[in-house]
């Protein structure tokens, strides 16, 4: 205790009477806990006590230190100082049950946490908090269900608000934990406004300020992902920051855990709390801690979580932004004030948000403010060719444009295909996180450019991603379900790859067999990989059909059982008889399915009985006529069902290889589930849908036919998400129009009519197929018209040459006829 | 009349045909009724305007001569002229921003051009119009 007094009064910084009592104040109330002995503990410690209440009582009064404001010096000061935790407590490296620093505490006293804490990428959930243009959402995918669901607390149209799908600010924390900055929704003031979060175990996530600010190599993302992972929420910002090492996973804690509660001493192995070793070659003499800050964040720090990456190319192809290229960082322009309402850099910001001086740091701002908004101040007239930024003549290019498009719609992004390209993004596809945790996804799909108006009329480049979720439908409403619900009411369905994993592994289980478990169908040898699924590949053998059967060394397979005969006393070859028990046994310990395993062939059903013999019976009904041994379950509802469910073949045979990961099969079967967990009948006005690819499938409970059963509707739920983007900005010799107006205004050009399709997580061909110009919100058949009229042009621009030529030349002669009149009139006069 | 009087007859009504369009789609239509020249009316205005450029070339060549002042009809002659220096001016005024030479302001100032150019062209039309049928000798 004393010497942990002595530490609190080391030199600090911003030396605080509140900070002084409140660290004295959680001193004692952890060695009470700790003591569990309160009257004890007040008897040895009664100097202490009385202290703590006297400084309890002065801090009211006390005025708190005033926040240094900047006194105008460019350089940035060197912050050797002293870490705090959340309790305001000193850390003291050394200590061996230290807590993380805390950024309000650390931080705070110099940098008014609060103000900071209302700035662009920390106010997303407060509703005073302006939209903007809207920017990507944050997307909620689950592989397993086939969900992609895009969310934002901002009113952005296409994404849900969380609050409205029942997301609370626990769950968007375990979410999207490894891209958050902090604060907002992570950092709640009240810790059990929702019953099943577990702020008090994991602790808030405070802003990450070393998260930008850090310029250190140290600084590692990867290791916040990491940390937010596991839930150790106030640990994630320490760790990240190279300060320490973080072992333990509050994700195992039970519920009433508490920080100050320390290790369970029972439990060593799995359950053992966050703690953390101080780097102490990063402290002085002091217990000061050398943190390598910067005022402007290095790009990397950015691209953690705003990377997107093309996904057919290489990193070696990628050609950077000129402004990067340049040596122009992103806080350059993305500028902010201690408020961190960063400047986004879009048209418009600065009417929306009432600051003329934004205009400045959009791209006019800096290379042609003669071409900014009519009706805005144009404060920033004079700052043309802003750091050094070229000041473009768009020679032949009609004023028109720009009151059509953004600048970005011609120089930023990739240059215009036939099909827009795909694209991985940090946020949506979990980008950025290395080492044995690397998390990145397939899903969800994102492609760009997709031209398209913004709110302000003006066509910009969108990046689009299809939504895909499961709903409840209830007329023209619909609520989405969570993945944990539908995969929860509809078991089975899903995971088709792993039920046929887990066949594999378990026939792999018959210690008398050889070679490994294979699937052979529809040409495709499908094999278990570490994940537990399988992989396919291409089977050029002589075997054919669909079978389970076994990979010999050389490459050949052979099926589990071949056909056999029986002798002529009706008995099995004791090896068959072997086999067949082997496979059989095996199986049986398969958690496909609790039923028993059967093989039927030639007219009789073998099956292990209880002491682990053959046994067998005639066997008439279904799969009697096999012309192979047929391997299937024994079960109550059909006498006997094969392994795996036909949807469960068609699902692994339609998604090998593909990013898709549904049928349209599984999808008619989960809609009945939710139906029938729901005792709900269905029907035209309340059933369940799932929207994918553009479209929304519902049962169709008139079909009869031996398809899907699904009908296929629009809804509005199921129209794209998309967004505008500004980077990366091409060279002005690869923008659009440098090769001429046919750039874009061509009966087939890819900036008018490229083909959108519908993408998702489902095999279907009934996605919606879109053309640009729908995104355009153009006439399609003017611009069909108005780009033929450019292959008359170069005949109209000579008729119009030798028109002006033959006017002009008719002009002066008579001019100079006239001239001749004058001179002969002063003449005659003279 | 010229040596090719059904060819300047073709012309006459050419140029009245794209005047009348032309002052219907940019003049009636942006200044009267505020509809932006854009779409199909920018795409007539566009086609007419060849036809402006070719009739009013043809009709200068035929009339030039019989428009020297000579104390005749001296107020439909200047409308004449004034007709040739305005279509002269519209014409450039539409041409040369299609190539690459102007920037951005110069484009700016062709389209002011074009657009200030319209208002003797206009009066000069008109004016040689009625004029025109005012000196027909009446059946």
């Amino acid at each position: 205790m004393i010497l942990k007094w002595r530490t609190l009064f080391r030199e600090q910084a911003e030396p605080s009477l509140k900070v002084y009592s409140g660290g004295v104040c959680s001193m004692v109330i952890r060695e009470v806990i700790q003591s569990h002995n309160i009257k004890s503990f007040i008897y040895r410690h009664s100097p202490f006590v009385f202290l703590c209440c006297v400084l309890l009582a002065l801090s009211g009064w006390a005025d708190d230190q005033p926040i240094p404001v900047w006194d105008g010096s460019r350089t940035t000061p060197v912050h050797r100082i002293m870490l705090y935790d959340e309790a305001g407590e000193t850390i003291v490296p050394d200590y061996r049950d230290s807590l993380p620093f805390s950024a309000r505490y650390t931080c705070g006293p110099c940098h008014d946490y609060d103000t900071i804490g209302r700035g662009l990428h920390f106010n997303s959930s407060r509703p005073e908090a302006p939209s903007g243009r809207r920017g990507e959402p944050w997307i909620w995918v689950d592989e397993t269900t086939g969900t992609q669901l895009p969310l934002s607390y901002r009113s952005w149209p296409g994404a849900w608000k969380p609050e409205a799908l029942g997301l609370t600010p626990w769950k968007i924390t375990q979410l999207f934990g490894r891209h958050l900055p902090g604060g907002d929704m992570s950092e709640p003031e009240d810790l059990f406004a929702d019953v099943e979060s577990r702020w008090e175990v994991s602790g808030r996530v405070e802003i990450n300020c070393l998260g930008c600010h850090n310029a250190s190599s140290l600084q590692d993302q990867s290791e916040w992902a990491k940390q937010m992972a596991r839930e150790n929420y106030r640990w994630a910002a320490t760790a990240a920051s190279g300060l320490g090492e973080v072992a333990g996973m509050a994700s195992r804690l039970p519920d009433t855990w508490l920080v100050y509660d320390g290790p369970n001493p029972d439990d060593t192995e799995w359950a053992f709390p966050p703690f953390i070793r101080y780097d102490l070659n990063r402290f002085d003499s002091k217990d000061r801690a050398f943190l390598d800050l910067v005022y402007r964040p290095p790009d990397d720090r950015c691209l953690y979580c705003h990377s997107v990456h093309r996904i057919d190319s290489h990193r070696w192809q990628r050609q950077e932004d000129v402004h990067t290229a340049a040596g122009i960082g992103c806080a350059d322009c993305h500028r902010n004030g201690l408020d961190h309402a960063m400047i986004r850099g879009y048209e418009g910001e600065a009417r929306q948000r009432g600051l003329s001086e934004l205009e400045e740091f959009t791209c006019q701002g800096c290379h042609a403010p003669e071409l900014e908004d009519e009706g805005q101040t144009t404060a920033a007239s004079d700052q043309k060719g802003r750091m050094g930024a070229p000041s473009p003549e768009h020679k032949g290019l009609p004023p028109i444009h720009f009151e059509k498009l953004t600048c970005t719609a011609c120089h930023c992004g990739p240059v215009p295909g036939e099909t827009p390209a795909g694209v991985r993004t940090s946020r949506a596809n979990r980008l950025g996180i290395h080492g044995k945790a690397r998390w990145y996804t397939d899903m969800p799909h994102v492609v760009e450019p997709i031209f398209a108006k913004q709110d302000n009329g003006k066509i910009a480049p969108h990046r689009l991603m299809w939504p895909a979720f499961w709903a409840r439908r209830e007329g023209d409403r619909v609520t989405p379900l969570s993945p944990e619900e539908v995969a929860r009411r509809a078991v089975g369905v899903f995971e088709a790859e792993r039920q046929v994993g887990d066949l594999l592994a378990a026939l792999a289980l018959d210690p008398d067999s050889t070679g490994e478990p294979v699937l052979l169908a529809d040409g495709k040898l499908y094999r278990r990989n570490i994940d537990g699924e399988v992989d396919g590949e291409v089977y050029d053998g002589t075997m054919s059909g669909s079978l389970w059967g076994r990979r010999r060394v050389d490459g050949g397979i052979d099926p589990l059982t071949p056909p056999f005969d029986l002798d002529e006393q009706g008995m099995l070859d004791y090896e068959i008889e072997s086999e067949i028990l082997g496979t059989l046994t095996a199986l049986s310990q398969s958690e496909v399915s609790f039923e028993q395993p059967v093989m039927i062939f030639n007219g009789r059903l073998y099956r292990r009985n209880f002491e682990g013999f053959l046994e067998w019976q005639d066997w008439a009904g279904e799969f009697a006529e096999s012309s192979v041994p047929f391997w299937g379950w024994l079960s109550e509802e059909r006498p006997v069902r094969p392994l795996v469910e036909p949807f469960v073949w068609a699902s692994v045979t339609k998604t090998d290889g593909i990013e898709q990961v549904l049928t349209e099969g599984q999808v008619a079967l989960v809609l009945r589930s939710l139906r029938d967990s729901a005792g709900e009948a269905g029907g035209p006005d309340i059933d369940y849908v799932y929207v994918c690819g553009g479209k929304m499938f519902q049962l169709d409970d008139s079909s009869s036919s031996e398809d899907s059963g699904l009908k296929v509707l629009d809804h509005v739920s199921a129209e794209p998400s998309i967004w505008p983007f500004a980077h990366d900005v091409r060279p002005a010799a690869q923008s659009l129009g440098v090769g001429g107006c046919e750039d874009c205004h061509l009966k087939d050009s890819p900036f008018l009519f490229a083909t959108v399709r519908g993408r998702g997580p489902l095999v279907t061909q009934a996605a919606a197929t879109k053309s640009m110009h729908e995104f355009l919100d153009v006439d399609a058949g003017f611009q069909q018209l108005f780009a033929r009229s450019f292959t008359l042009r170069p005949l109209f621009k000579a008729l119009s040459v030798v028109a002006a030529v033959l006017i002009a030349g008719v002009l002066l002669l008579f001019a100079l006829l006239g001239l001749r009149w004058v001179l002969q009139w002063i003449s005659r006069s003279s | 009349m010229s040596r090719f009087p059904r060819l300047e007859r073709v012309a006459v009504w050419a140029f009245a045909l794209a005047f009348l369009a032309l002052a219907g789609t940019g003049v009636i239509g942006v200044w009267l009724l505020k509809i932006p020249l854009e779409g199909y009316l920018l795409l007539a205005h566009v086609s007419f305007g060849g036809l402006f450029t070719v009739s009013l070339s043809a009709l200068i060549v035929f009339r030039a001569e019989a428009s020297r002042f000579d104390g005749k009809d001296t107020g439909k002659k200047i409308c004449f002229w004034l007709m040739t220096i305005a279509g002269l001016a519209l014409i450039l005024s539409a041409m040369l921003p299609m190539f690459p030479l102007l920037g951005t302001e110069g484009q700016q100032w062709m389209l002011k051009i074009h657009e200030f150019s319209t208002y003797p062209a206009l009066l000069a039309a008109v004016g040689y119009g009625i004029l025109g049928l005012a000196r027909r000798p009446s059946v």
